[in-house]
């Protein structure tokens, strides 16, 4: 068990950086996620950590000593890859005992310790198969066992579950949490999923674009967003957006006005501002009551329906000649979850009211979060 | 639909296609067999008289039948070659020469290979174009500058001197052919091994060279090939008996007035031998080598 610190790491390839100037905090025994788009940085990130990349500045600290010039091995750390990586001339249990073997532990140990990771991971009897006659499944659990059973102060896992089936995934997800409060070692998981962030981390660390977004725990990433990025990554489907300005009573849009005290949320009026909401913020006028301080009513016409079996997402136009686009949804659309029971069909006209106590306004400049209601 | 359903408008190809039915249908067999056995027997009947005709007299060769009743079968012609110093000192050069040329290609091929695989650094790109030009060269081209080279370094006539020039030829296709090769291996390999503690060497031992072997076993084939049938270089560089290798072991059997057919057929055979031997050994990586198209390049 080891705390990690990443301490102004940049890493530039050539003019390109992938990583700039990030500090960050891994507490001991923590699930951290470091979760953004492709080609953000995360990769690099953990690269970084684990010692397959050198750092072009800065230093990475682990259990307090700097290792920004060891070699991986020295780290004391284990990895799991994203395409698994077990080696493929070998067996399971060759594979899982590679480290141990090099390491030179007595063989008693080696197997005792081997017995024990194959058990954590219900691997018993698979010893002597090569990886090519086993599931993805199985050959990802092989890939934890050979990272555990080294008992490493840090866990690497890199995008672990992708090449996984869909239901397969979630199962490993929780066989991963289970991991981590048996283990109870610090866990860094690297991914572009955020559901996979949602539901295992002790906390979040949104990347863009090289930068650190928000570091915090999964549930505060999606009900406070630190800046227009956090918002629109976290949480799906996306969160409904308004581009408008903050106006001497309140928040003025093409299509959306919202009354509030400017000065009382810190708002500077004349600046242009963007107003964020959740889809299962939005409810049916005649839903109202479920909405802890209900807007104004918004007239709307229903563009499509998309039933998921749990919820139906409503896609509402605010006008009827807004233009639609093919890469997400444009101003004056609006989305909504209803329940699969709805008596809503394409093309009726609705009216509609949103939660003002879980509105989100951002500052259109910086992108930073000026409020998180608007009570 | 672009495959007409009227025979009329069918094509040749499609028509062979349609008689051969599925993939495993027994004419396709069939068919498949007769091209394969003869071609097969194109190629494989001379070596087959070849070895028969080393186990008979030279009378036999010149009589009208052509396959020897058992009782006609002899040793001899083994006996008097083997017995030849001469023949048998060929032999070893040309043991020595390929084992050696082989060892040494191997050896800085892999490490070649895995260094422009993994690792970059200036000039990188440069130096396989370079190495590849090596290739496009006619040996012939190079015969005379190469020779005065090795004679400024001492090493005309010596065995040495043969290794190292075949090494020249063979460093670069190999170096090449493996680097193809541990391409294919994913680099994540190199990152789990290093991660449970090896390092670029061992990571070389442990990963690279056992899921290379295919490859490792075609650069290796193909070098004692080249270096065991060598005429041209070993006819420049060695001066004297003590440096010839099997190819010149030929030579021994024929004067300017005779051939001795039944001599010189079993010293072809035994020439042979040795690299039917080391296919049968290795075949089992090789013919995988060739088969998931190890000639991959950059």
């Amino acid at each position: 068990m080891a705390s990690v610190t990443l301490d102004n790491v940049t890493k530039a390839y050539g003019d390109e950086i992938a990583v700039e100037d990030m500090n960050l905090e891994i507490r001991d025994g923590e699930f951290l996620t470091l979760v953004g788009p492709s080609g953000c940085g995360k990769s690099t990130t953990m690269e970084t950590i684990a010692g397959l990349t050198q750092p072009t500045e800065g230093s990475v600290y682990i259990g307090g000593r700097d290792v920004t010039d060891l070699p991986p091995k020295d780290r004391g750390i284990a990895m799991v890859f994203q395409n698994i990586a077990l080696f493929p001339h070998m067996d399971v249990y060759d594979n899982i005992s590679f480290g141990l073997r090099l390491r030179k532990y007595d063989q008693e140990e080696i197997e005792k310790r081997v017995d024990r990771a194959a058990e954590i991971v219900q691997l018993g009897g698979m010893m002597d198969r090569m990886p090519e006659e086993m599931s993805g499944g199985q050959r990802q659990r092989v890939a934890i066992a050979r990272a555990i059973v080294r008992q490493p102060d840090v866990f690497l896992m890199d995008e672990p579950l992708a090449n996984l089936d869909a239901e397969l995934r979630i199962h490993m997800r929780t066989q991963l949490q289970r991991l981590h409060r048996e283990l109870d070692t610090t866990i860094i998981y690297v991914t572009h999923d955020q559901a996979q962030a949602m539901t295992m981390s002790d906390r979040v660390a949104v990347i863009d674009n090289g930068h650190l977004q928000q570091v915090d725990p999964p549930l505060t990433c999606y009900n406070a967003p630190d800046n227009l990025f956090v918002a629109s990554f976290i949480g799906s489907p996306a969160m409904n957006f308004f581009h408008g300005a903050v106006t001497d009573d309140g928040f003025g849009s093409e299509f959306m006005n919202l009354g509030f005290d400017p000065e009382e949320i810190g708002a500077t009026p004349g600046k242009d501002a963007t107003l964020g909401i959740r889809p299962e913020d939005v409810y049916l006028k005649r839903d109202r009551e479920e909405a802890t301080v209900p807007s104004e009513t918004i007239k709307a016409h229903v563009d499509v329906l998309e039933p998921m079996g749990d919820e139906v997402f409503t896609y509402l136009l605010l006008e009827e000649d807004v233009e639609t686009s093919a890469e997400g949804r444009g101003e004056g659309q609006l989305l909504l979850s209803l329940d699969p029971q709805t008596d809503i069909e394409e093309g009726q006209k609705v009216e509609v009211v949103f939660d003002r106590h879980e509105a989100h306004l951002f500052d259109s400049a910086s992108e930073e979060a000026i409020a998180h209601s608007l009570a | 639909m672009a495959t007409s359903t009227d025979p009329e408008d069918r094509n040749l190809s499609q028509r062979i296609d349609a008689w051969l039915d599925e993939d495993m249908s027994p004419r396709r067999a069939i068919g498949v067999y007769l091209v394969l056995g003869l071609y097969f027997a194109f190629l494989l009947l001379p070596v087959v008289y070849m070895v028969l005709a080393s186990f008979t007299s030279q009378s036999f060769l010149f009589s009208p039948e052509l396959v020897p009743a058992l009782g006609d079968l002899t040793l001899a012609n083994y006996e008097t070659v083997l017995s030849r110093g001469d023949f048998r000192t060929y032999f070893y050069n040309s043991m020595i020469v390929a084992t050696s040329t082989t060892l040494l290609v191997l050896t800085v091929g892999i490490l070649a290979g895995y260094s422009m695989s993994r690792f970059d650094y200036p000039g990188r790109g440069g130096l396989l174009y370079a190495f590849l030009s090596t290739q496009m060269l006619p040996i012939v081209l190079i015969l005379i500058p190469f020779y005065i080279l090795m004679f400024s370094l001492n090493l005309v006539d010596s065995l040495l001197g043969i290794v190292i020039a075949h090494s020249v030829i063979g460093i670069p296709l190999g170096t090449w052919l493996l680097k193809g090769y541990i391409d294919d291996i994913p680099e994540s390999l190199d990152e789990a091994a290093k991660m449970d503690g090896c390092s670029h060497l061992s990571v070389l031992r442990r990963v690279i060279v056992p899921l290379a072997m295919p490859g490792i076993a075609v650069a290796g084939f193909y070098t004692f090939i080249l270096s065991w049938n060598d005429y041209l270089l070993v006819s420049v560089l060695s001066q004297t008996a003590g440096t010839r290798t099997l190819p010149f072991g030929l030579q021994l059997f024929q004067s300017q007035n005779a051939v001795a057919w039944n001599l010189l057929i079993t010293a072809a055979v035994i020439t042979m031998a040795p690299v039917i031997l080391l296919f049968a050994v290795a075949q089992r990586w090789v013919v995988e080598g060739l088969a998931s198209g190890g000639m991959k390049g950059n």
